[in-house]
């Protein structure tokens, strides 16, 4: 069990609803990840269809933690106003805070995250701040109000992995207080091991489940690796060597003369 | 009256009260959240709205997401 925002929570993976062939596979990966706390948006109503109706009863019929985002802003204003629609329809504090700075490579601004980090801690919110793996901005959320600390390793969706490594190294070690849980740019369960593996509390992803061949298949792969990770960081990792060192005893070794 | 609702301009005769818009636009209104001009609406609120010629309005549900 580890704690999150006040909230106990067996499964350090955290599950995004979007890009999957359909509502039943995201149900079925969703229950083989055992995630207990999967992500959410806001869009604009189409009068065509009820689609956001029926998506928020099959979330809640799951019983999980619903983690809403503020995708898609561009700036402060966009994403408190955001953050409060999202807390009055989905009915909790928690906000995955995005304001997102470029369009390419979707990264974070960092002077409106803290902005908007600094207004919504003061509106009561528990943020969730998507970020870079900048140790300065990182500092700044913390002091703005933020208790969860989300870097990327890589951009959304480009399953690039720790495209970083020393720089969630860095986080780590310099945040030892603060929960991590490492958002966007995870591809294949084997990044999910190395995350846990540095100490992280978490591990947040979406397309690397929902663009798998079979999404409910890698949900499983993607529970197990956070898990195997998470021991291995308790087991204590040996340190690495720069040079070869015998496993086997070295006395009494046949043939073997001075 | 000239409103922006959801990105695309709807012109009116009259006024119109924010219950009456999100039923024209088949809102379900507790599953709907409300902005105007970019800041947020309470549902507490709604009736207390008086949209102005211009006006920009959000009508917003949940959605995927990651």
């Amino acid at each position: 069990m580890f704690s999150v925002a006040n909230t106990s929570l067996k499964s350090r993976l955290f599950l995004g609803t979007a890009l999957y062939p359909s509502p039943e596979v995201m149900v079925k990966a969703i229950q083989a990840s055992g995630a207990e706390v999967v992500t959410a948006s806001l869009r604009r109503q189409s009068p065509k269809d009820n689609s956001g109706k029926a998506f928020w009863d099959i979330v809640r019929q799951l019983c999980v933690h619903v983690l809403p985002n503020t995708a898609g802003c561009r700036s402060v204003k966009e994403a408190v106003a955001t953050a409060h629609m999202a807390r009055e329809l989905f009915l909790t504090s928690w906000i995955k805070l995005e304001v997102i700075g470029d369009d390419y490579n979707l990264q974070p601004d960092p002077f409106g995250l803290v902005a908007a980090t600094h207004q919504l801690a003061k509106d009561g919110f528990e943020v969730f701040a998507y970020t870079t793996d900048d140790l300065v901005v990182a500092q700044r959320l913390v002091d703005a109000g933020c208790r969860i600390i989300m870097p990327w390793a890589a951009p959304i969706g480009t399953g690039q992995g720790l495209v970083n490594k020393n720089a969630l190294k860095t986080l780590r070690a310099r945040l030892p207080d603060v929960t991590l849980i490492v958002d966007a740019g995870i591809g294949r369960p084997s990044d999910a091991v190395q995350v846990m593996e540095l100490g992280f509390d978490g591990v947040l992803l979406n397309t690397a489940v929902a663009l798998a061949q079979d999404p409910v298949a890698m949900a499983k792969a993607f529970a197990l690796s956070i898990e195997a990770g998470r021991l291995a960081y308790e087991s204590g990792i040996m340190n690495q060597r720069d040079t070869a060192v015998p496993t086997t005893p070295t006395v009494g070794v046949p043939f073997w003369h001075q | 009256m000239k409103l922006i609702v959801n990105g695309e301009e709807i012109i009116l005769e009259g006024v119109i009260s924010v219950k009456a818009l999100m039923e024209r636009f088949h809102c379900d209104m507790n599953a709907t959240a409300l902005a105007v001009n970019r800041m947020f609406v309470p549902r507490n609120l709604r009736d207390k709205i008086e949209f102005k010629d211009g006006d920009e309005v959000e009508l917003i549900v949940p959605m995927q997401g990651g």
